[in-house]
């Protein structure tokens, strides 16, 4: 089974500023990698517990031949999705023992999956669209930062998608509550620190314990979900939808403030 | 850094100059709907039926968006038109490229568009405007016309189905570029325009030949580096031969020129003859370097364009 890769602690505020705001947990940024048809930095979370990953996207530009070879349609684009966490990317020690690659392979795998129809590939034939995701900094969540940062890049790039792609993280904890996860560095300083990035297993010494999580990939306006992930135990049925619901929910609240920046 | 406060204050002026730019002064009469991807396409009624331009989508018997930029409208046509995406070749466009490879009788030209455009060995004409023989002598001398690297000028012949353009440069006036600069700019800054070359008079009896692009490429050169390609009865001219020494002069007045170009990308206004003049002349008494450096010409540039466009909206008031 792949590793979950959230924390349980995750955040629910979504603030997008062009200075430094030490209150949001939640920062993004537009077009800080210049040389690039478009980029985006986030940062989830603030202080010391963050995870912070930068996406840049080249193109549409012409295939080289080997892609070509292998995969070219002639009437759709390719989407050429990669993933790399920095080698400093984790720094608890129970996490050296994680492989990098492993991480980085299931992320970009997680990430195309969440792409796949949003991105409107009719509209470059022949053309491929390189997204390119670098994590500095993985402390939890990373899928839901890839997620915006990408469709951010995506949309500064101008390159054609059906709508913004948003993400959101829904919990349950071990009463049974189902909630969008508050801001971890505030509530779980302490514990986040020694649990963050345990490779995904749940964390034991929480006071707020999460025992599932489920990550919504949702486009809110066209209505249409690309992706659940979903791990851990929910007990019944009901409480996975209410926490989807939920998720979907906060996805329509960022992508009124992801529209705003554009 | 050591800011003095002079390059501070003007720094300040610029930016408020664009912030009341982007608020205050957008022209009345054009009413700009902004959309973003996702978004319902404001004033279409599904009902009386629409055209699906490009950028948009239909989902579930509505238009949307697909990418951010501005909705414009052509009778029942409506698409959203990105401010800052690659070229789409139309044809007849006459473009600005630079030679990227030599294959098998044709050259791949980038011309800032998603795919390389192609100019066939079979749709130039030689520079000596002679027929061309069709021999292999003919296909090895590919790079004496254009070689790697070299900018040429040349025309959308057609597309191909993937919207590659085909190119052709079967005119005099079209072929390779010398004596100047190759300023890129923004393509949705520059307007299809009956005519592309022009002689800009700087001064009395001066020129500074403007090539301008419909992809956003934009070719600065002396007289006669751009247009008024004569045909000769010589030989085909080589590089070598083509090389000819521009002097002091006239290379400051091609920087210059270039430069307020750059300026236009800059503040994102449209590129044509009369803007590049007008900045131009604004910038009299300033050295070309520092048009660009300058945060206070930005500023005066700007603070003269809002002036100009609050007179147009009092004349069309008082009309």
């Amino acid at each position: 089974m792949p590793p979950p890769l959230k924390s349980d602690e995750v955040k629910e505020e979504e603030e997008i500023n062009d200075d430094d705001d030490d209150n949001s947990s939640v920062f993004l940024s537009l077009n800080p990698i210049t040389n690039s048809s478009g980029s985006a930095f986030i940062q989830l979370g603030d202080g010391r517990t963050t995870t912070k990953i930068f996406v840049s996207v080249f193109g549409p530009k012409k295939t080289t031949s080997r892609a070509q070879d292998e995969r070219v349609s002639k009437l759709r684009g390719t989407l050429d999705v990669s993933v790399t966490l920095a080698s400093f990317a984790f720094k608890s020690l129970e996490s050296s023992s994680r492989n990098i690659k492993d991480v980085e392979m299931d992320l970009t795998e997680k990430l195309t999956k969440c792409l796949r129809g949003v991105v409107v590939l009719e509209s470059f034939p022949k053309a491929v669209v390189e997204v390119r995701c670098a994590i500095a900094d993985a402390n939890g969540d990373e899928l839901r930062g890839l997620v915006l940062a990408t469709s951010s890049a995506l949309m500064h790039a101008r390159v054609e998608v059906r709508d913004i792609l948003c993400a959101c993280t829904a919990v349950i904890e071990e009463d049974g509550e189902v909630r969008l996860v508050e801001d971890y560095t505030n509530t779980n300083d302490a514990k986040s620190k020694s649990s963050k990035n345990s490779g995904g297993r749940k964390k034991t010494s929480s006071a707020r314990k999460a025992v599932g999580a489920v990550t919504v990939a949702y486009m809110p306006r066209v209505k249409k979900v690309t992706n659940i992930l979903s791990v851990g135990r929910w007990g019944n049925a009901n409480n996975l939808k209410k926490a989807e619901e939920l998720a979907m929910q906060g996805c329509e609240e960022v992508a009124e403030v992801i529209k705003a920046a554009f | 850094m050591i800011v003095s406060e002079v390059e501070q204050q003007m720094r300040e002026r610029k930016m408020s100059a664009l912030q009341s730019l982007t608020t205050s002064s957008a022209p009345s009469s054009r009413v700009m709907l902004y959309t973003t991807p996702g978004e319902v396409v404001d004033g279409v009624n599904a009902s009386e039926g629409f055209l699906k331009g490009h950028g948009t989508q239909v989902s579930e018997g509505e238009l949307r968006a697909t990418v951010s930029g501005v909705v414009e409208r052509v009778n029942k046509l409506v698409s959203v038109k990105p401010m800052k995406a690659k070229y789409t070749p139309e044809t007849g466009d006459v473009v600005v490229g630079r030679i990227n490879m030599i294959s098998s009788k044709r050259w791949k030209v980038d011309i800032n568009s998603r795919q390389e455009a192609v100019l066939q060995l079979s749709s130039v004409n030689l520079p000596s405007g002679q027929q061309r023989r069709r021999n292999e002598a003919d296909e090895l001398n590919m790079s004496r016309l254009f070689d790697t690297a070299d900018v040429i000028s040349a025309e959308v012949q057609s597309l191909f189905q993937d919207g590659a353009a085909n190119l052709h440069a079967r005119s005099t006036k079209y072929g390779r570029l010398s004596r100047g600069v190759l300023v890129e700019v923004c393509p949705s800054l520059v307007k299809r325009l009956p005519q592309h070359f022009h002689a800009l008079e700087v001064a009395p009896g001066v020129f500074i030949e403007v090539l301008i692009g419909c992809n956003g490429f934009i070719w600065v050169g002396s007289p006669g580096a751009a247009t008024s390609k004569q045909a000769t009865n010589e030989k085909s001219k080589t590089h070598e031969e083509e090389l000819v020494v521009v002097d002091k002069k006239e290379r400051e007045n091609i920087v210059r020129v270039a430069n307020c170009v750059r300026v236009l990308d800059e503040i994102f206004f449209y590129v044509t003859p009369q803007s590049i003049m007008s900045i131009y002349k604004q910038s009299e008494g300033i050295d070309a370097k520092s048009i660009l450096t300058s945060d206070g010409f930005l500023a005066r540039v700007i603070e003269r364009e809002i002036d100009a466009r609050t007179r147009t909206e009092e004349d069309a008031d008082m009309l």
